[in-house]
């Protein structure tokens, strides 16, 4: 081992410019392996963040209404009765469930919602909005009104309410401004505009109307019973035994974010996919570059090989050479590019404004340290393993024709 | 060794060796003459066992060559057999010490003390012990093949087998090359088996055998046996 090792590393020393050529690829290699796993890492979890940073990630619902049939014992059928395309079902008893969610182990936030459908009306204008009811604290903990306030404060107590930049600019409307809002229970109040908020997204800011929990349940007739029951857990991406749960101890409709929003997770998974196999052709080219230059490494060393052949080396220990060999260049290639790329990573997260997605935002690229490892590793890893075939051959080779022949 | 052949290649077989029958006992300084091409280095490659005939049987220090495995042979090459060839094939990235140190090395764990100590003492014993810490590119090609024969001595090998080795040396370092394998020789006992094209290299041994197209043509010790 002592002796692969050492000599080795003399024939990596004095390896010259093919050896230097070979390990600076291996750095590209490494720098753009680097790249592409930071930046689709970025992307993606910036996407999920987006997603689910702002909305709900089990939500609580009342059990859709079953078809039942109504007969009298015995006789004919006498009607079936169907559930309503788009029927509202309400939660009843919703204190109750909550007391019961606050308690399973994983779940951070809980927030009963009273929604429905509406009318701003101001002047000659009117537009159709969503009316959410909620609590003020628990509310926040789903989506944090407070954090994207642009104008005014948060306050629903009393005929107070909040709404997206976008409905405000439409009405015309201002902080402390007055508007009248019918519902589509027929329940026409006055509110009074205490915050207006930018949430990020267009048809949120176009139609969001916040108001108190209380109000919420009366606009939407929904008196002792809410809509639905939002939840925030601690590990977003295990919400699943936790819907089990709740799905056993309420035996309500419980629907995760994963399930509402499987389309962009089989977008994210195909993505990952094309990152894979970019990432397998760079680990392709890294490994055909190490055997390349051991190989002639082999090749220019073969008398040399034959040499320590007829001292009685054995061939373990001469194919021990070129593993070792083969490893210092992965490992140096992988020094180089972990610099390289590290830090080209390092700089693009810090500058803002070229992502072409939004100014002021920087690339969402994010280096992340096991990245670094893994890139380290696999180079290293795929040296040594691109140095067995070249390994064999030296190992293979005729003291005799080597010595005699060169 | 008994009744050996020698046959290379596939489609038209050629025979470098042809029913030899040879016995070198210990102590004896041999020189195997010849033209090129006559098989005298194919007879060195498997006395030294870095070949096997192809029939008969070779038998080194007790073992019949046939019988073993390649990594016994290995096995054995590193323990009995030292060699010097024409060219020094030292390994050019290590310095003088650490190339005598290489058969010690290459089989070993790792050098010991005593090594070393041997390494220092056949360095010094061949005249190069003050380049010792140098590079081998960086000493004159007679000081090149004195280490090549320190490292053929280490760990006090009977056999040394010299492929040409005054070959590729001045008339000065050659006589001075082979000086010295003969004071080894009568220090240590060691058997030398030189192969020369030089008759002036070959009178000085005890024996000369002489080869010519693959067959010993004459096996006679030499007219003027010393120096």
């Amino acid at each position: 081992m002592i002796f692969a090792l050492k000599v080795g590393y003399r024939y990596f020393r004095s390896g010259g410019s093919q050896t230097v050529l070979t390990v600076v690829s291996v750095g590209f290699g490494v720098t753009v392996y680097l790249f592409i796993t930071s930046l689709i890492f970025g992307l993606q979890s910036g996407l999920i963040k987006t997603t689910i940073g702002n909305s709900s990630h089990i939500t609580v619902e009342a059990n859709d209404e079953a078809a039942r049939v109504l007969s009298i014992k015995n006789q004919e059928n006498l009607s079936t009765v169907q559930p309503f395309n788009e029927r509202e079902v309400s939660l009843q008893g919703y204190k109750g469930i909550i007391l019961q969610l606050d308690k399973i182990s994983g779940v951070t936030a809980v927030s009963p919602v009273a929604t429905g459908a509406g009318f701003a009306i101001r002047g000659g204008q009117s537009r159709p909005i969503s009316l959410v009811g909620v609590e003020e604290d628990r509310g926040s903990q789903i989506f944090d009104l407070r954090a994207v306030m642009k104008t005014g404060r948060l306050d629903l107590g009393g005929q107070g309410s909040a709404i997206g930049i976008e409905l405000a600019r439409l009405l015309g409307l201002k902080v402390g401004d007055k508007v009248r809002v019918v519902s589509a229970k027929q329940v026409d109040q006055v509110y009074k505009i205490n915050g207006i908020f930018d949430s990020g997204n267009k048809s949120v800011n176009e139609r969001s109307f916040y108001v108190s929990l209380g109000n919420g349940q009366r606009l939407n007739d929904l008196i002792g019973s809410v809509s639905r029951i939002e939840l925030k857990v601690q590990d977003p991406f295990g919400v699943d035994p936790i819907s089990e749960v709740i799905r056993g101890e309420t035996g309500l409709k419980v629907e995760t974010w994963k399930e509402v929003n499987s389309e962009l997770l089989s977008g994210l998974a195909a993505q990952s996919q094309t990152t894979d196999i970019i990432r397998l052709f760079v680990m392709i080219l890294v490994a055909t570059g190490v055997a390349s230059v051991l190989i002639v490494s082999v090749m220019q060393r073969s008398r040399e090989i034959g040499i320590l052949k007829s001292m009685g080396v054995s061939t373990g220990r001469l194919q021990g050479i070129f593993i070792v060999l083969g490893s210092l260049v992965g490992l140096s290639g992988a020094l180089i590019g972990v610099g390289l790329g590290g830090s080209i990573v390092f700089l693009l997260a810090q500058i803002p404004g070229n992502s072409g997605l939004k100014p002021g935002y920087a690339l969402p690229i994010a280096l992340q340290f096991r990245f670094v490892m893994e890139a380290f590793v696999v180079a290293a890893g795929i040296g040594s393993v691109a140095a067995i075939l070249p390994a064999r051959r030296a190992a293979l080779m005729n003291p005799v024709d080597v010595i005699r022949l060169g | 060794m008994i009744g050996v052949n020698k046959v290379y290649g596939g489609a038209v077989p050629f025979s470098a060796l042809s029913d030899i029958n040879l016995t070198v006992d210990r102590g004896e300084f041999v020189a195997i003459v010849g033209q090129s091409g006559s098989g005298k280095s194919t007879l060195l490659n498997i006395i030294g066992t870095l070949d096997r005939p192809t029939t008969g049987s070779y038998i080194l220090d007790g073992n019949n060559i046939a019988d073993l495995a390649d990594a016994e042979l290995t096995k054995v090459r590193g323990e009995v057999v030292g060699f010097v060839f024409q060219f020094h094939y030292l390994l050019p990235d290590f310095t003088v010490l650490e190339n005598v140190l290489m058969p010690a090395s290459g089989t070993k764990f790792r050098p010991t003390t005593t090594d070393r100590e041997e390494a220092i003492k056949l360095l010094d014993r061949v005249g190069v012990g003050d380049q010792r810490d140098k590079l081998i590119t960086n000493i004159s090609g007679g000081q090149q093949q004195r280490v090549a024969i320190a490292r053929a001595l280490m760990a006090s090998k009977p056999l040394i087998l010299a492929d040409e080795p005054t070959g590729n040396l001045d008339s000065v370092n050659s006589e001075e090359v082979f000086k010295l394998m003969r004071e080894i020789h009568s220090e240590k006992k060691t058997t030398f088996l030189i192969v020369t094209h030089d008759e002036r290299i070959a009178d000085r041994c005890d024996r000369i055998i002489r080869i010519a197209d693959g067959r010993i043509i004459e096996d006679k010790a030499a007219v003027k046996p010393k120096t």
